[in-house]
């Protein structure tokens, strides 16, 4: 280093306290001084007092959180709707997670939390059961008033959820009931009486895609041709009918499977396939059933099976 | 899982599908009156679909409301003095019919 002098550096250090050559018989006292960082400082600062909430959800006494959830799940059900709540009185941070009973049956079920006044930090919403995406849909926004039915002043829940994945503010998705994938059913219908038709429903606020479905026909000793119909209807008008492309006669049994990509076809061994539409949807009391020419008083249907993928539709 | 005839239609059903969710029975909408035939066959009386007179439809309507941890159904009033009716909460379905009979 250009300039450095090791004697001299010798010479100051001896050049100190009573016995300096330079301050002699003065003792100066030791002196500790503050600390010089000499690395680079933060280009931001932040506030340590009077800092500012992390949200943008202020409520006053006047609001109030209403949330409502419609579910497929069997009852008893419990409900989950949990956050943090910055008080304006104190400032303290409360966490809250208050349970609800559920209905099933994709019955709509609404419920009210009073927070207070000050800031919603979080919240979520979620069943304490299993359930896969599709089975359990829940809203939440803020309102003002007492009664159910008041618009939402602010969103901020709407979606499925389950134990996995928790409807949640902030950061979550909004999403529609019917959006996206659903739930992936496979349903034991109900067994008809000897000579009666087959008739399945769409449940109260549930929409269907119907997928593929299979049931037998076991037909009696009287003689006559039986003609099986697939029938799709919105619950008074017939919106689809196609005809299997088969003549069943006397004390036979036969497999008959519905799909969307499905040709008219049978193998004559007793399998006959039957097209029914592509990229169906079918709402609430819409039903898909069976329509038999020469059904005979003797025939019976098992009871189908079939496949849908279902969304809750709750209005 | 229990099985049950529907009085309204002779259907055999359970309350639980096969993927374990429920299920609501509702009977086909129409009564088949079947053909009549004579000895050797011949039709006597043609095969005819008649709406069926008292059918059972299991499905739930209407909507809940908590309050106090208590289920409550939540109805408008039809007479319009209120701006709701809230009963207590009891599973419900929309149509009787002539009931069902539990046979397993």
């Amino acid at each position: 280093m250009a300039g450095f002098d090791p004697d001299k550096q010798s010479r100051d250090a001896l050049n100190r306290g009573a016995g300096a050559y330079s301050t002699p018989g003065v003792d100066a006292p030791f002196k500790l001084e503050d600390f010089k960082p000499r690395t680079s400082r933060p280009a931001v600062k932040f506030k340590l007092t009077d800092v500012d909430p992390p949200s943008e959800l202020y409520l006053e006494q006047t609001d109030r959180l209403n949330g409502s959830y419609a579910t497929s799940l069997t009852v008893p059900i419990e409900v989950d709707v949990a956050g943090r709540f910055l008080r304006a009185e104190d400032g303290v941070i409360s966490p809250f997670a208050y349970p609800f009973i559920g209905v099933g049956g994709r019955v709509p079920t609404s419920f009210f939390l009073d927070l207070g006044e000050g800031y919603l930090l979080g919240i979520s919403t979620t069943p304490r059961v299993r359930s896969p995406r599709g089975q359990f849909y829940s809203n939440l926004g803020v309102i003002r008033g007492t009664a159910a039915g008041q618009p939402a002043l602010d969103q901020l829940i709407s979606d499925y959820s389950s134990p996995f994945h928790a409807a949640h503010w902030p950061g979550g998705e909004q999403v529609g009931s019917v959006e996206g994938t659903g739930l992936t059913r496979s349903i034991t219908g109900t067994t008809p009486a000897a000579g009666a038709e087959i008739s399945e429903s769409v449940p109260t606020n549930a929409m269907w895609a119907l997928k593929m479905g299979s049931f037998s026909l076991t037909t009696s000793a009287t003689v006559a041709n039986r003609t099986v119909r697939i029938v799709i209807d919105d619950g008074v008008n017939i919106l689809f009918e196609a005809a299997a492309t088969f003549l069943q006669v006397a004390s036979t049994t036969v497999r008959y499977s519905f799909f969307q990509v499905a040709v008219y076809s049978s193998d004559g061994l007793g399998f006959v396939n039957i097209p029914i539409p592509q990229d169906n949807q079918l709402f609430q009391a819409w039903r898909w059933r069976t329509v038999t020419a020469g059904l005979q008083v003797g025939d019976q249907y098992t009871a189908p099976q079939y496949n849908v993928e279902e969304w809750i539709a709750a209005q | 899982m229990s099985k049950y005839k529907c009085n309204s239609c002779g259907g055999v059903y359970s309350d639980h599908t096969s993927d374990g969710m429920d299920y609501y029975h509702v009977c086909p909408p129409e009564k088949v009156v079947h053909a009549e035939f004579d000895a050797d066959g011949k039709v006597l009386t043609a095969e005819k679909r008649v709406p069926h007179e008292n059918p059972r439809d299991e499905r739930t309507y209407g909507s809940a409301i908590v309050v106090d941890q208590k289920l409550y159904w939540f109805d408008p009033d039809p007479t319009g003095d209120k701006p709701f009716i809230l009963t207590p909460f009891t599973p419900r379905i929309r149509k009787e019919g002539a009931g069902r009979t539990l046979v397993e």
